[in-house]
């Protein structure tokens, strides 16, 4: 087994350290995998471009054209948003296997990052609402695209709440953010991610909030290494707006 | 008690000369920067004299990154002052119309060019992709909503879109050359 693990110099054939760049009897550079790691950069650009490419064509699509108007092509462009991703995620498992452990779980925690959650959304409802009102004279209800289904409320919170937190989580700050991590740094990485999130929401005046929003998450993805904590707090967010909603529409 | 315990045996206290780097009593040369540790002082200075070669070599590479990197910053406040200067035409063009939205949006993306050209020289990775990214959702929406537009100015919005990618590469690569340079190991 001993021997399985040396390596040997590529000059004077002696064994030397794994780690060495040079060797320690003859003084010869080792051949450095740095080629390797360009072109492994490269394609994980490749791959990440791929991945956002398609979000991106999908919410193009669903924004901005009438191909996904109506109850059905809007689950069906979620969906398939969904399987994309879980394939990615799939493929890339070994690398975010430890995202989905939980070492330091703690209530304290969850509550905390909850109840700001809750906070940020309902200042951010208002602010929102305000601003449609005055700048773009426009008022939208997520309830209205299921209002006239049998479990409208329920249907409103899963579709806007729970299948993003879950999906968007797994989709930025797992498969995006760990995949940036391996080309650039963890900072960088944050930021990237963040933004593209915020971008695919395809308005330029949330960006004053999505964009912290998306960076909080992000940091707190890399500071507790797990991405259970991301997936509460886009929930509790994603849910607040949706009984927001309620309230004003007077449903209860 | 005449003899004091015997110390705890300490691994190794001997660094390399050149990088400072841990090396063994039985290492002739240092295994993270290839310095001769046990060489004679007229191997030591050639080495040394080497290192001065691969060193300004790096430094030569690094500005040539450097200018592409900045190209693609300057190329984000070009891109800022195009649509500023969009949010001023539309106000000579119809003042009337009274459709505040369309302006607001394009101020807000004028903005985060120019913020994004302010991040690419402390974090340019970041600040080029987002840029590029950017870019393209809008030239993909402007298509989306009306094919032909996509000819409209072609020529420019490959330029454009060559300056970022030429920057961005050149940042992955300034990004590698700087962290071999303070790391140097491994």
């Amino acid at each position: 087994m001993e021997i399985a693990r040396e390596h040997f110099c590529m000059h004077c054939n002696q064994p030397i350290a794994d780690e060495a760049r040079y060797c320690n009897h003859c003084g010869v550079l080792q051949a450095v995998p740095d080629i390797d790691d360009a072109l492994q950069k490269q394609q994980r650009l490749v791959i990440l471009s791929i991945f956002f490419g398609v979000h991106l064509a999908i919410c193009l699509v669903s924004n901005f054209t009438n191909l996904t108007r109506g109850l059905v092509p809007l689950l069906i462009a979620d969906g398939a948003l969904s399987v994309f991703t879980l394939v990615y995620a799939i493929l890339f498992w070994k690398e975010l296997k430890y995202l989905f452990r939980w070492k330091g779980f703690s209530i304290v925690k969850i509550a905390s990052y909850a109840s700001t959650a809750v906070i940020g959304a309902i200042a951010v409802n208002y602010a929102v609402k305000w601003l449609n009102r005055t700048i773009f004279d426009t008022e939208s209800y997520y309830y209205f695209a299921f209002s006239h289904l049998k479990y409208a409320k329920l249907i409103t919170v899963v579709t806007v709440a729970l299948q993003p937190a879950i999906f968007e989580e797994l989709a930025f700050r797992g498969v995006m953010q760990e995949g940036l991590n391996k080309i650039t740094d963890s900072r960088q990485a944050i930021f990237i991610s963040a933004f593209l999130f915020t971008l695919l929401h395809m308005s330029f005046i949330s960006f004053f909030w999505l964009m912290p929003f998306a960076l909080w998450l992000g940091y707190i993805r890399l500071k507790e290494k797990t991405i259970w904590y991301g997936m509460i707090i886009h929930f509790c967010f994603n849910t607040t707006a949706c009984f927001l909603e309620f309230f004003e529409l007077n449903l209860f | 008690m005449t003899e004091s315990p015997p110390l705890p045996v300490v691994e190794t206290t001997a660094v390399c000369g050149h990088c400072a780097e841990k090396i063994n009593e039985t290492d002739f040369f240092c295994q993270a920067c290839g310095f001769p540790v046990k060489g004679s002082d007229a191997e030591k200075k050639i080495f040394a004299y080497r290192q001065g070669f691969k060193k300004a070599d790096d430094n030569a590479d690094l500005n040539m990154l450097q200018k592409k990197i900045k190209t693609a910053g300057t190329t984000l406040y070009v891109l800022s002052g195009i649509f500023f200067l969009y949010v001023i035409a539309l106000f000579f063009i119809n003042k009337t119309s009274g459709n505040i939205a369309t302006p607001v949006t394009y101020i807000v993306i004028s903005f985060i060019f120019l913020l994004l050209g302010f991040g690419a020289s402390k974090k340019p990775v970041a600040s080029i992709i987002s840029g590029l990214v950017l870019y393209i959702l809008l030239l993909a929406q402007a298509t989306i909503v009306n094919p032909a537009s996509l000819l409209n100015g072609a020529f420019f919005k490959v330029i454009i879109i060559g300056y970022l990618i030429k920057g961005l590469r050149s940042a992955l690569e300034a990004e590698k050359i700087k962290n071999q340079l303070s790391k140097g190991w491994k």
